[in-house]
Parts: C-alpha cells; sequence; structure tokens
C-alpha cells in the first residue's frame, strides 16, 4: 500500500469532497492509496481560534467522505490551546482522525506547545511538524530542525515526522539522526537526487516516510524521489507505506517510549 | 522513444552527485528508459573561461555518440566567447546553454542578442536555465537569484528561427510567460521543474503540447520524477509522443 503522508486539500473545488474526488484522480493514475491530509481550504500563518475550528471540519468532512482513502490531521495551534485541544478530544479521541499538523504558527520549540504534545502522547498519535532551513531567510515563526530536536528531547514518548527533512535535507537529517522519537518525510522540495537514499543511511528505513505536499507539488514529482532512490525493496515499501500505516495507526504507538 | 532534454555531467560544485559520469549517466538512463539526453556540463558554471568545460563535455560524450547530444556552455558577457563558440562549433557542438543568472546578464542585454544572432547564423539550439536548484537551497556565499524571465521575449523576437528551451522554469514563471510561450513558435518550456497537481495536462492547456519538451534535469534530480509526471496527468497519446520526443526530433531535424 503506497501512503501519502504529507497532503492539503486547498484550491481544487467549493468543498472538502471536490478537493478528494480532484487529487484522487491523480493519484489513482500512480498507485497512491491513501492521502494524510491537513490545514483547510486556504492556509494561514496564523490561524484563529475559529479559522482552527474550520480547517479541522473541512479535514474531517474529507474523511468522513471518503475514510478508506483519506485519513486526517488535527490543525494546532499553541496560540489557541484551549481549541486545539478540544479539537483533539473531538477529533481524535472520539474519531476518525490520526494525528496532530504543526504548521508555522510558532517556532515548535517554544514551551507553548508542551500541552499539545503531552496530550497527543496521551492519544498515541503522531506529530507532523513543518521545519525548513532557507538561505533566503525563514518566517519568523517557521520551525527548524533544530527547534523540532529541541521539542523531540523534552517529550521523548512523543512521536514526531519532520515535514521536507528540514527543507535543506542534508542538514535537517543530520541533526535529527540522533533522535529516535523523529522520523521524516520527504515532501515539498524539487526532487533532487540523493535525499532518499541519504535520508536511509543516516536514519534507517524506519525512519523514513513518503509525502508530496500536494497540491501546490507534484505527487509526481515526490513519488520519484522513492522509484528513483537506490533502495531495496524492503526499504521502498516501508517508505512508500508502511511506515505511515504503523506510525498513524493510533493504537501501535499509545504510550510509545 | 524519450528524449531528455535538459540534463547535465560533470562536477557539481556543492554536493557529491551519482551518475553524474558519461558512463553511469547511460547506464542511468538506460534503466529509466531513455534513449537520448541533451547535456549541458555542470563545473562550466562557475568558470570564467567556459572552453575547459566544453573540451571535456565534447570527450566526454564521444563515447556515446548515440546516446549524448553535448550542448556547449557560453557566456556571451565573457571576452572572447565568439571563439569559444567557433570552437564548440568545430568540436560538433549543435546546440548551447545559457546560464545568465550565473554568468551576469539579462536576457535584454545586448550580449544576449549576439549570441542569438550567432545562434541563426549557425542553427544552433539554445537553452536558457531560469536557474540551477531551489534558491532557498543555495549555499549562503553563493546565493544565485533566479533570472527574470519575463524578458524573454526580448530574446526570441529578433529571432524567430532560434529554438529557446527555457529550462528549470517553475510553474508560476511558466504561467508568467505563457502567452509568448503559446505566440512564438520557437520558444519551449521542458518539464524538469513543473509542479502542482497535474502539472503536465494544466500545461498543455496553457501553451499546447507543441511547446513542451521532456526534460528531467537529472542527474541533479531523479529522472523517475519526470517520467512520472508524464503518467500524473490524463495526456493524450498523440501530446505525450509530442512532448516525449517529437518535438524534440522537429527541432533537431530542422539542423538536417
Amino acid at each position: 500500500m503506497v501512503v501519502d503522508c504529507h497532503v492539503h486539500l486547498h484550491g481544487q473545488g467549493r468543498t472538502a469532497m471536490e478537493n478528494v474526488d480532484f487529487r484522487l484522480g491523480y493519484a489513482d493514475r500512480l498507485g497512491i492509496d491513501v492521502l494524510i491530509v491537513s490545514l483547510g481550504e486556504t492556509l494561514k500563518h496564523q490561524p484563529t481560534a475559529d479559522d482552527i475550528e474550520a480547517d479541522n471540519n473541512w479535514v474531517r468532512d474529507a474523511v468522513e467522505y471518503c475514510p478508506e482513502r483519506i485519513s486526517g490531521l488535527v490543525y494546532a495551534s499553541p496560540n489557541h490551546i484551549d481549541q486545539t485541544l478540544d479539537a483533539m478530544e473531538r477529533h481524535i479521541h472520539d474519531g476518525p482522525m490520526v494525528g496532530l499538523k504543526m504548521w508555522v504558527c510558532r517556532r515548535c520549540s517554544d514551551p507553548g506547545y508542551d500541552a499539545i504534545v503531552e496530550y497527543a502522547v496521551e492519544l498515541g498519535v503522531p506529530i507532523q511538524q513543518h521545519t525548513w532551513m532557507k538561505s533566503t531567510g525563514n518566517l519568523e515563526t517557521e520551525s527548524t530542525p533544530w527547534d523540532l530536536l529541541e521539542l523531540a528531547r523534552r517529550h521523548p514518548r512523543a512521536q514526531f515526522v519532520m515535514a521536507h527533512s528540514g527543507g535543506n535535507w542534508e542538514k535537517g537529517i543530520r541533526i535529527v539522526a540522533e533522535q529516535p522519537n523523529i522520523a521524516i518525510d520527504l515532501c515539498g522540495g524539487d526532487p533532487e537526487a540523493g535525499q532518499t537514499e541519504y535520508a536511509v543511511s543516516y536514519l534507517g528505513a524506519e525512519r523514513v516516510l513518503f509525502g508530496s505536499d500536494a497540491t501546490g507539488r507534484s505527487f509526481a514529482s515526490q513519488l520519484g524521489k522513492v522509484t528513483g532512490a537506490e533502495l531495496t525493496d524492503a526499504q521502498r515499501q516501508l517508505i512508500l507505506g508502511g511506515n505511515a500505516s504503523r506510525l498513524f495507526a493510533p493504537e501501535e504507538h499509545s504510550g510509545a517510549e | 522513444m524519450t528524449i531528455d532534454c535538459n540534463a547535465h555531467i560533470g562536477y557539481w560544485p556543492f554536493r557529491a552527485l551519482k551518475n553524474a559520469q558519461p558512463d553511469e549517466f547511460v547506464s542511468l538512463m538506460d534503466r529509466c528508459g531513455v534513449a537520448q539526453a541533451c547535456v549541458g556540463v555542470f563545473q562550466g558554471l562557475l568558470y570564467g573561461d567556459v572552453r575547459p568545460a566544453n573540451d571535456w563535455l565534447a570527450e566526454a560524450c564521444q563515447r556515446h555518440p548515440d546516446r549524448l547530444i553535448p550542448q556547449a556552455i557560453v557566456n556571451p558577457s565573457f571576452p572572447g566567447w565568439e571563439q569559444d563558440l567557433d570552437e564548440a562549433l568545430q568540436m560538433g557542438f549543435t546546440g548551447v546553454r545559457l546560464y545568465p543568472n550565473y554568468h551576469c546578464y539579462e536576457l535584454g542585454d545586448a550580449c544576449a542578442a549576439e549570441l542569438m544572432a550567432a545562434a541563426a547564423e549557425h542553427s544552433l539550439l539554445v537553452g536558457v536555465h531560469i536557474r540551477m536548484y531551489d534558491e532557498r537551497l543555495h549555499h549562503p556565499r553563493c546565493m544565485v537569484p533566479a533570472l527574470n524571465v519575463t524578458q524573454v521575449a526580448e530574446l526570441v523576437d529578433g529571432q524567430p528561427g532560434v529554438p529557446v528551451v527555457l529550462c528549470n522554469i517553475k510553474t508560476a514563471e511558466i504561467t508568467a510567460v505563457a502567452d509568448t510561450v503559446k505566440q512564438a513558435a520557437n520558444l519551449y518550456v521542458e518539464i524538469s521543474n513543473l509542479e502542482g497537481t497535474g502539472g503536465v495536462g494544466k500545461l498543455i492547456g496553457q501553451v499546447g503540447a507543441g511547446s513542451i519538451l521532456f526534460g528531467t534535469h537529472a542527474p541533479y534530480q531523479y529522472m523517475d520524477a519526470a517520467l512520472l509526471k508524464m503518467r500524473e496527468s490524463e495526456i493524450s497519446e498523440e501530446d505525450a509522443a509530442a512532448i516525449f520526443s517529437l518535438n524534440a526530433q522537429r527541432i533537431m531535424a530542422r539542423r538536417a
């Protein structure tokens, strides 16, 4: 099974369901079975409490529309703790969503995230954290792999997925290599040859996940990072879906060390 | 048949790349089902005098004359560039690659027009690189902004007989010049940096399949990525054939 662990649902329809139909048409042609989706109808760097509510409902609509193909992440913000914890209760504890999405509203090393992460540990779900290190300069509130490393060290029982391999993947992968509760996804950058092999060499295939960052990115350009990489069949299967199936299945890592 | 219109071989300065030497690059082509590739040379990018890079490329491609189509690096802002071009012609190059952002000139500059005139005289294909890689990942002491693509009309207008390929052009940049590409019979885009879900299908709608070339930017990028883009969109067999090879063959055949 091929699982794309990093998909967004904006810009291709009036409803979440229309966005799902649009994406699945393309995913089908590439053999991608499941999309793990997050964020809302539009992308908001600094979501309000109402935005959190609306975006999570948008994702939940998508999951309920096509539960066999779509899994959802709750958009979490330390700027709106009560609304975030409430959303986690309603959408994860009570089902059907399978993890958290933390984006760019505040750097994730900030202790303001602690209550959210502690509840994620209690629920037994992973956290997908956006990271980038741009030569051209990050957003002021955008996390780097160093931020995530700090957070992961503070919460060794939490499971993180470092999105975009840190952007600058050579640095990002090395920064988190010794932190076992951080996996990475491969998405969101150009399909630079060597990224996947490099990730496997430092992290092991068990900590590397395929993701596309569709719809901004092409499913194809990102899938090519895995199909075009020099890997064993077993490594490729883990990256394409085995790892995502394991990490985003709540019963598998509830209370994990 | 598949022709890759944007590849390089040689030595990339910022990261160790696999499959960048001629024999291993041809092996990569074999694995991916790519019959021919137009190849530039990485190391010329940061050279002042590019002639040694072209010498290297010509020799490297001699071992695979049916597979690798070398394209000379030319810097028309460098003193004596005409001699560099003459030497490249004598070595049998049939196309040139321009890297204006690395060589510090604009497409609207007089030197670019002079290069185009020479390309017309010698029936050369001209590849213009908008970038070589994501600006966000550049070495902090070697940051090179992307080329201003909107000046491309100035480049092609005066020389309608010279085919110009915009290489490593991103989706938003294509949108910015889509009307120009559609109107100019000699202007093409390749897909190596095209992004967005269903990007190739959308691009066909924007500029027409006749203006699109298959390009991978291998071995800097995974060759598979561009191949999968062609599968991601629902494309007619006719359009796919045009993009994979027929457009490139038509451009190259005009020299015969």
